[in-house]
């Protein structure tokens, strides 16, 4: 544990100005941009938090793999001959080179090309050329690749790069029973289908965190979908902004920095028998909630599910102004071809690169970053909306500060 | 069954036809080019970049549009508030290596190159890649049934967005 000074904490608590009183929430930009608070993120967050990683359904067979960077860090992840999947670094014992350079497949066996070291499915090292050529206490049953400390929630598999946080169950905290509301919903599963998204934004990655449960900005910044795509191609009417979620559970933090917001389903009326028997299974309240309006979920430090557009969407800071992002689509694992469809096409209308209105969010949070080192010193950012309400709604900004003050707790700890 | 000479005889039409519609996307003349170059059944597609053999009923792709969203596309991009194309950027598209792929009766497929340089607000990005192109004959020229766009880059990390018709 690093220990910090009042100091510290002083200086994190100095960029924030709240007054429940006066409902006012205010941070300074300095949040988006500053060099040393960047560093500090990558130890106190990306460094301690669970971060998703990827999901069981990507490795199907004994023998399939796949390598994706998280946290900065190359991983090769592997289902075993015994069925099992481990996440390794993806890094040889012998001189630290890159061990698989494929983004997914099957294999037998993991060579490194620099000496042709071969590691088995299960991490353990089992060819060196030479091998004779090393000491008794060279120990070759030790020498297996770094493993990675993960856990997997229905599917879902985070990991943790440091062996003192809690585990995933207790990290997740009431974010658990969100994700179970709506993984419910697949009744036989869920599925990562092949296609992720992967693209980027010159921009900070919290902007993203607090862009993505923004319901405030969609009849603005996505003008174009709301008032022509979904009334010219879909044959839709727009909600009205107004009265859009009336009725849906307000914003709550969820403990640890996620968060959800709830709002209603702009489309599609729920079969009358799915309705009955989902009643039966998980209560009447929660089946109407579950079939008559949708959640996005704000799983911290980066981690987003919107269920209405079925992303889960990672956001990696390369730089205080350089974010990757990343929309992986989860769809149910069975499902009728039309729906199936109809999914993708809600999928893709809105996100990704060419979306209607992903490259409109790039758009928005690359011209706040141009912003943010050259305002005053003392200048803030606005984030008061529904503060004085007791029910506040989806499109005020609960949800953003629930994200802000766990950020200012775990950034400003001793 | 066309000959080698036949399919070579053709490309000049069909070069003339990629040209001219490069310039309209250079342009934004992009209501001329959504209403007049597309068959009804028209479909514009970007597959994902690691898979172009996929199947876009169980994957997700970058683009898959048919008409009703190519003409979306197209008004959204000349309407005020797709912020991220207002102001607009500049674009030029080199169009190469055109080929011929086969013609069957009045259906033409045809391949050619491209490289396309957007420039907007101080930032400069390049999409390179082949269109895959299945063209009908209309007349002295053609209309457009399949525009499919293979982009030879493995992410758009470097990019950001693709907000342009590519």
């Amino acid at each position: 544990m690093d220990t910090l000074t009042p100091q510290r904490r002083n200086s994190v608590d100095g960029l924030f100005v709240e007054d429940t009183q006066a409902g006012i929430f205010r941070f300074s930009p300095k949040v988006y941009c500053d060099p040393e608070l960047f560093r500090d993120e990558q130890k106190r967050i990306f460094d301690r938090c669970w971060l998703y990683a990827g999901h069981e359904s990507e490795l199907a067979k004994p023998g399939d793999f796949l390598t994706r960077r998280v946290g900065g860090r190359p991983l090769l992840f592997v289902r075993g001959a015994d069925g099992t999947i481990r996440l390794f670094h993806n890094s040889c014992r012998h001189r630290g080179a890159m061990v698989c350079r494929e983004r997914a497949g099957s294999a037998k066996n993991f060579t490194c090309f620099y000496h042709y070291w071969t590691y088995g499915t299960d991490g353990a090292l089992i060819g060196v050329p030479g091998a004779d050529s090393y000491g008794p206490a060279f120990a070759q049953g030790e020498m297996g690749l770094y493993p990675v400390r993960h856990e997997s929630y229905r599917g879902w598999i985070f990991v943790c790069f440091s062996r003192d946080s809690v585990g995933l169950i207790e990290y997740l905290a009431e974010a658990r029973d969100l994700l179970d509301m709506i993984l419910d919903q697949d009744e036989q599963g869920s599925v990562i289908l092949p296609g992720a998204h992967e693209y980027s934004m010159r921009a900070n990655w919290k902007m993203l965190m607090e862009n993505t449960v923004d319901i405030y900005h969609l009849n603005s910044t996505h003008s174009r979908f709301m008032y022509d795509y979904l009334p010219h191609v879909l044959g839709l009417k727009p909600p009205n902004p107004n009265t859009a979620n009336d009725g849906a559970v307000s914003p709550k933090a969820l403990g640890n920095g996620h968060a959800m917001i709830e709002y209603k389903k702009f489309s599609g009326v729920a079969d009358e028998a799915k309705r009955k028997a989902w009643q039966a299974k998980f209560g009447v309240e929660r089946a109407n909630r579950m079939l008559d309006y949708t959640r996005t979920l704000l799983l911290f430090p980066n981690t987003l599910f919107i269920e209405q557009r079925r992303v889960i969407r990672t956001t990696f800071p390369l730089a205080p102004d350089q974010s990757e992002v990343t929309g992986f689509p989860l769809m149910p694992a069975i499902d009728d071809p039309a729906v199936r469809k109809q999914r993708l096409d809600i999928y893709l209308s809105f996100l990704g690169p060419a979306g209607f209105a992903t490259p409109d969010d790039n758009e928005v949070m690359e011209l706040i970053q141009k912003n943010c080192a050259g305002l005053p010193d003392d200048a803030m950012i606005d984030c008061s909306r529904g503060m004085l309400s007791t029910a506040p709604k989806p499109q005020d900004e609960a949800q953003q500060r629930a994200f802000w003050r766990h950020w200012r707790d775990v950034m400003g700890a001793a | 069954m066309a000959t080698a000479v036949d399919l070579a005889a053709l490309r000049p039409a069909v070069e003339d036809f990629l040209y001219a519609e490069a310039e309209l996307l250079d342009n934004w003349q992009l209501e001329e080019w959504a209403a007049a170059l597309f068959t009804e059944d028209a479909i514009y597609r970007a597959p994902a970049l690691d898979d172009p053999t996929r199947d876009p009923a169980n994957s997700v792709f970058l683009i898959n549009d048919d008409l009703p969203r190519i003409q979306s596309r197209a008004r959204q991009l000349l309407g005020d508030t797709a912020w991220a194309e207002n102001p607009r950027s500049t674009t030029r598209r080199l169009i190469t290596n055109v080929r011929i792929l086969s013609v069957e009766g009045n259906t033409i497929r045809a391949s050619a190159n491209f490289l396309i340089q957007r420039s907007r607000m101080e930032r400069i990005v390049t999409y390179v890649g082949q269109y895959r192109y299945k063209l009908v004959r209309n007349g002295a020229s053609f209309k457009i049934a399949e525009r499919i766009v293979l982009l030879a880059q493995d992410t758009l990390r470097s990019q950001g967005v693709m907000s342009i018709i590519v």
